[in-house]
């Protein structure tokens, strides 16, 4: 009786050190993964800082200017009367309103508010 | 079955002679107890041996367990283990009031040599000097023929150029990662960024006053300036440099309400990734260090004066009828009208003997007090090392009091004087300039300098100098341009130059309700056929102020107003022609 359960202890305790030194390996294992991934996110943190710089570099207002000149010709810098509010919007909407009404169309809500 | 060493032989066990022991005539005792005398023997050893290893197992087993698990915590990880970190570099950047980065810190290679383990120098020369056309092959040679085990090559190679040298696979050739500083946007913002030297230690400009912050934190620092609206500036002022091959020339967009410096340029500049090898005249910030005597931009100052302390009303006005002499000096107008002039008319014409008669009026005390309140007699307080101090008159007598009144005698620099128009436009409070974006709730509270109603009257006076008066090509259509020309002549050797000018103009937009302080400056402009030969500043600056305005406005969310509108026409209704004295003085 005795011998048997001194085997059941010791058979425990086997199990129960093959269980911690599986979990400690596993630990270590994804520990190291940890770090792998970790130095990977430092590298595409570095990756996005260069880009960051490069992209502070490219779009540089003379550069963008530059191109500007070359490639869209007929744009100019906003002149003073071409910026309206809304309320000039609503007045130009309000005399352009000579279209017959039979051929507007109209949304469905549009129609239920009147 | 296999018998246990271990087992104590029985001594009543019979133990049979051997061969062996039969041919050993001379051993004593009988057989049986020489067996017996053998057997203990080697049980003692087995036994020794057996627990001198069970021993050294033991100790193993434990120390294993005690490594691998008791110590686990102290377990040396790997040297570069990185932690989950936000990436930080040696430097923090700088960016503008959007986010634009302005400067950065980049890891880059620079390539060195340990000339004793290069095999062949001359070869090893030739094959760099063929990946890196900017190195010198005879130069690079006899570094490498050295006895040294150090020596630099070249310093920061861009990936590309690291990539190349890799490739020829050269042994005793290898690169130190160092970090540098860089400023993606080149001479844009020279000025304000400044530079940090080869070691990263700002050495100018906001690098240099935030030096250590920028050592130390791992934020960005945010700057009041916006770089769409500093490269209007800058490329207007250089538009206008060269147009009237000008010696310099200086521009400021100021937030009237705040102080902040949403755009500062200094012509010429240079380029901050190289500032070491940059001159002094393009070092020189002509914005903050540079004192100038800056003319009749001054008169605002004066007027706001005068009409604060009550010394004279929109209504008053003085007799500009002959020059003033007082001591050595003769005062008089450039514009001379040779008549009774009102308040609003010495300012649209750009009286000097109008202004001089008004500071006269004030008294020294007085306009030296109120300069003092203004900033003009101590130097700027902005966040950048190089700020120049203004140069006064020691004692300030009478006639200083009359020359400074239309901005002589007096030189500040070009930011004190947009600051000290700030806040005569913006409701009379004065606020230091600054470089810093703060967040609404620690913005600075500002200083009241003139009243409300002062603030008022000098927006319409400014309004009138750009609808009727000298300032009339700053007038950009539908944002309400104000301000004051100054065209002041440069001091030289016991006088001043009458050939060379300091041309400017401040002014601001909308005058209804002042949102901006522009100035621009321009150092020793010459009249062309364009201005019909005049460089002063109505004809030179101004005009440069409208393009910016123009350009800048819609970045800056100023909407554009109808100047004839009645409500624009009321709030900068001015008296111009006053019944009676006008008539009078003729």
């Amino acid at each position: 009786m005795k011998g048997v359960s001194a085997l059941v202890w010791i058979g425990l305790a086997g199990v129960a050190s093959i269980a911690m030194f599986h979990i400690k390996f596993e630990v270590e294992q994804l520990q190291g993964a940890l770090n792998g991934l970790n130095k990977e996110i430092l590298a595409e943190q570095k990756a996005v800082h260069v880009l960051q710089a490069e992209w502070s570099y490219l779009t540089r207002p003379e550069h963008i200017e530059a191109l500007a000149d070359r490639l869209l010709p007929h744009l100019q810098p906003a002149a003073a009367h071409q910026v309206g509010n809304i309320e000039q919007f609503q007045t130009a909407i309000q005399k352009h309103r000579t279209i017959p009404a039979a051929t507007t169309v109209r949304p469905a809500s549009a129609r239920e508010l009147q | 079955m296999i018998a246990n060493p271990f087992k104590r032989p029985r001594k009543s066990r019979r133990s049979r002679p051997t061969a062996r022991t039969a041919i050993r005539p001379c051993a004593p005792g009988t057989t049986d107890e020489r067996v017996q005398a053998a057997l203990e023997v080697s049980y003692a050893r087995l036994l020794m041996t057996g627990a001198m290893l069970l021993f050294a197992f033991g100790t193993i087993g434990v120390r294993l367990v005690d490594i691998s698990l008791l110590q686990a915590a102290r377990e040396p990880q790997s040297a570069h283990a990185p932690r989950m970190q936000e990436l930080r570099m040696d430097r923090a950047d700088v960016i503008d009031r959007n986010g634009v980065l302005l400067a950065t810190n980049l890891e880059t290679a620079s390539l060195f040599a340990n000339p004793r383990k290069v095999m062949n120098p001359d070869e090893t020369a030739r094959q760099l000097a063929t990946a890196l056309p900017e190195l010198r092959e005879a130069e690079v040679a006899r570094q490498l023929k050295s006895n040294r085990s150090f020596v630099w090559l070249r310093r920061n190679l861009t990936p590309r150029q690291q990539w190349r040298v890799i490739e020829l696979g050269l042994p005793g050739i290898d690169f130190q990662s160092a970090e540098s500083r860089v400023y993606p946007n080149g001479s844009l913002a020279a000025h304000i960024l400044g530079f940090a030297d080869i070691d990263n230690r700002g050495i100018a400009g906001i690098e240099k006053t935030f030096d250590a912050t920028l050592r130390d934190s791992a934020e960005p620092l945010r700057l009041t300036v916006d770089m769409r609206v500093q490269h209007i500036l800058r490329s207007a002022l250089i538009r206008a440099k060269t147009e009237f091959s000008a010696l310099g020339a200086t521009g400021i967009v100021l937030d009237a309400r705040n102080g902040e410096v949403v755009a500062m340029t200094s012509l010429p500049d240079f380029d901050p990734n190289d500032g070491g090898n940059a001159g002094d005249n393009q070092k020189f910030n002509r914005a903050t260090l540079g004192v100038y005597e800056l003319g009749s931009t001054f008169k605002i100052f004066t007027a706001a004066m005068a009409l604060d302390y009550g010394i004279v009303t929109m209504r008053d006005g003085y007799d500009a009828t002959k020059p003033i002499k007082i001591s050595r000096f003769t005062i008089r107008d450039y514009h001379a009208k040779r008549r009774w002039l009102s308040v609003p008319e010495i300012f649209m014409y750009s009286s000097n003997i109008g202004s001089a008669k008004m500071a006269e009026a004030v008294g020294s005390e007085a306009q030296r007090e109120f300069l003092g309140r203004i900033g003009m007699l101590r130097p700027a307080s902005i966040e950048l090392p190089e700020v120049g101090s203004p140069i006064m008159p020691s004692p300030w007598r009478p006639v200083n009091t009359m020359t400074i009144s239309y901005g002589h005698g007096l030189a500040v620099s070009a930011l004190q004087l947009a600051s000290g128009v700030a806040a005569m436009v913006n409701g009379g409070v004065f606020h230091k300039p600054t470089l810093i974006r703060r967040e609404n709730a620690e913005a600075p509270q500002g200083k009241r300098i003139i009243s409300a109603k002062t603030s008022r009257e000098v927006r319409r006076l400014m309004r009138l100098v750009v609808e009727n008066g000298t300032g009339r090509k700053a007038s950009a259509k539908g944002y309400i341009v104000g301000g004051k020309t100054g065209t002041a002549d440069k001091p030289k050797r016991g006088g001043y130059s009458r050939r060379a000018l300091i041309s400017s103009f401040v002014g601001a937009f909308p005058m209804t309700d002042p949102r901006y302080v522009v100035l621009v400056k321009l150092d020793e402009p010459r009249g062309n056929k364009s201005t019909h030969g005049y460089a002063t500043g109505g004809w030179v600056a101004a005009p440069v102020v409208k393009r910016i305005i123009e350009r800048a406005a819609p970045l800056l969310r100023v909407h554009p107003t109808d100047e004839q509108s009645p409500a624009v026409k009321k709030e900068l209704y001015i008296a111009l022609k006053l019944e009676g004295r006008q008539l009078a003085s003729f």
